[in-house]
């Protein structure tokens, strides 16, 4: 049995060759550990309903040309795995960049879910994203980055209380008859086209023409990172800088939020900043001090102030200000060495690069 | 062994034979384990044999074999929610277990022997003395064996989780104990004990064997992620354990970036 539904707002009419179509496909929970299979399916509809929420037109660059996406696809059987998920993705005809999905548990007399953003930049049409991020090295030889992690690790969701009752409720979600009234005029089902974007609801439109609100409320009485971290992911790939760097600032700005994650929304602010032609440095720094042993960030970190360099006219670049940034960069690799492997050909380039550049 | 109990202890003779003194009536299953046996160990140690077949035929390596087993024995005690908590809990060590190769890059073709991680529930409560935990260890090639207890304190159920390395604890105290409240907003922290330990582990075995440095550091490196959330004092224990391995690996001291 398949089930889908599709969300697509803020289309814009965008001509074939230039638009760049980045899909967000959100999988159905697997709660069957907690013995209530709608459970995982309507909190898989309310994390895609508020992602679906954040999406908008890039206001400046090329990214005005692209196309937002988040998909929802029900399957009878949720992944459980992320090899599960990446034959799902691979599947889907519209090759999605990212794909959230988790599992349920009753644990300790509540529910907690697990959700994971698995990230596949290799979907991406390499106009946007394939190389996350270039930079010049010399003319002709650019050095590159990828996403910082495939998959992300989320902070459990402890889900609320008094919304158990309605999850667990083996029918859909209900759709309400406006935006803040009490009248039910049925149930969301396996598929509905999302119209309107309101706080803490969406109207939807359902097969039959029928349309009603659905309420979006918080999964847990605590901030989760979920929404956010998925969203700016999306703006990334979007080349919406100024929107990714708003929502990964609310991740970092959140006690609760993981260090993993955090350590990567630090590394997609710092991309964004780079981007917008502003100090990515501040960034990489807060990130390499939350962990000065990930690969990742020290690339992140190199990339930066590789990038920092060419900005600079030739005159300060064989001065002092680039002296200071090639001295930092040949520290950086020193110390970082150990985290890659020997004879790796991305750091000789940095390296080659400082070199080059000293003598 | 049959139910964790030794019924006979025989030599292992000329052309690799030993005669086990049970009768052909004897229907019992039994487990087997090579002790004084220098480097060779059991390709599978957690294969029960039928005492009252004529021949039995055990399959030995002589390879340092990667570590890929979790070995989980029941945990005791008596709370109310502890079994199914203790239920939930194995599955998701399990489902930690199979997720720990995604941590990694797909490309990175080193990692690919963390697909076979597995974890054995072993159906019985721990009664080994730590020694003994450690000879289990080393003979069912375990990466870790977990027991633990369950508990009331103050109205709260809490889960006294035991976390034995063996020969693989390095700087980190055998056992590796952690109090877990069962509480769902806990769930968290109990997750992330658990992979912290196990990434550790997996470090120490990778150094064991003579595994590239950048993949030893690399399996730190996500170790010290998890651990750095931990306010347990597991998590601290591991934090120190962690740092000292990184510095023993040749990971350099970290760097006070300027302004």
């Amino acid at each position: 049995m398949k089930r889908l539904a599709m969300l697509v707002l803020l289309f814009m009419a965008c001509r074939p060759v230039l638009c760049q179509q980045v899909v967000a496909l959100v999988a159905p929970f697997d709660s069957s550990r907690t013995k209530s299979p709608q459970l995982g399916e309507k909190a898989a509809i309310i994390l895609n309903l508020q992602i679906w929420q954040t999406l908008r037109i890039p206001p400046t660059a090329d990214g005005r040309n692209s196309h937002g996406t988040v998909e929802w696809i029900t399957f009878s059987d949720p992944p459980r795995s992320e090899a599960d998920v990446r034959k799902l993705a691979s599947a889907m005809a519209d090759d999605p960049a990212m794909v959230l999905w988790g599992r349920a548990w009753h644990y300790g007399g509540g529910t907690v879910v697990e959700a994971f953003l698995l990230v596949r930049g290799q979907a991406l049409d390499t106009s946007l994203s394939n190389n996350l991020w270039s930079v010049s090295l010399s003319p002709g030889r650019q050095l590159s980055v990828t996403a910082p992690r495939a998959e992300e690790e989320f902070a459990p969701v402890v889900i609320r209380g008094d919304l158990l009752a309605e999850l667990e409720d083996p029918s859909g979600l209900k759709l309400y008859a406006d935006q803040h009234g009490d009248q039910v005029k049925g149930t969301v089902g396996d598929a509905f086209r999302a119209l309107v974007q309101a706080k803490d609801s969406a109207m939807v439109q359902l097969p039959d023409g029928a349309k009603g609100w659905v309420r979006l409320p918080n999964l847990s009485t605590s901030h989760s990172e979920v929404v956010d971290f998925t969203a700016g992911l999306i703006r990334i790939f979007r080349h919406d800088w100024p929107g990714a760097m708003e929502l990964f600032a609310k991740v970092v700005n959140d006690p609760q939020t993981p260090a993993a994650v955090r350590v990567d929304a630090y590394l997609y602010i710092g991309l964004a900043a780079d981007k917008m032609g502003r100090d990515s440095y501040p960034w990489m720094k807060k990130a390499y001090e939350t962990n000065p042993y990930s690969k990742a960030v020290v690339q992140y970190l190199c990339m930066s102030r590789i990038s920092d360099f060419n900005r600079l006219n030739p005159i300060d670049q064989r001065g002092g200000p680039g002296l200071g940034l090639l001295r930092s960069l040949h520290d950086i690799t020193v110390v970082g060495a150990s985290l890659f492997p020997v004879d790796d050909a991305w750091l000789n380039n940095v390296n080659e690069f400082v070199v080059k550049r000293l003598h | 062994m049959v139910d964790g109990t030794t019924i006979a202890d025989v030599p292992v003779v000329e052309k690799c034979i030993a005669t086990l003194p049970v009768s052909a009536s004897d229907k019992r299953l039994a487990n087997l384990s090579l002790r004084d046996a220098d480097h060779y160990s059991q390709t599978d140690a957690s294969q029960k044999y039928a005492l009252n077949q004529d021949k039995l035929d055990v399959y030995l390596t002589s390879a340092e074999a990667f570590r890929v087993r979790l070995s989980v024995f029941d945990y005791a005690g008596e709370c109310p929610g502890g079994s199914n908590a203790y239920k939930t809990f194995q599955e998701l060590l399990r489902t930690k277990a199979y997720a720990l190769r995604g941590m990694f890059a797909m490309g990175d073709h080193r990692f690919d022997y963390l697909s076979h991680l597995n974890l054995v529930a072993t159906g019985e409560t721990l009664d080994l003395s730590d020694a003994d935990v450690e000879k289990y260890s080393n003979q069912t090639s375990s990466l870790q064996v977990l027991s633990g207890l369950c508990f009331a304190a103050k109205g709260t159920e809490v889960m006294h989780s035991q976390v034995f390395s063996g020969t693989l604890h390095g700087d980190l105290p055998e056992p590796l104990v952690a109090d877990l409240p069962l509480l769902p907003q806990e769930f968290g922290t109990t997750r992330d004990i658990h992979t912290a330990s196990l990434l550790y582990a997996l470090a120490q075995d990778a150094r064991r064997r003579g595994m590239d440095q950048d993949i030893v550091i690399g399996y730190l490196a996500q170790a010290r992620e998890k651990s750095s959330q931990i306010r347990e004092p597991a998590g601290k224990q591991m934090m120190s354990a962690i740092d000292a391995m990184l510095l023993q690996n040749g990971a350099k001291k970290p760097m006070e970036l300027p302004q």
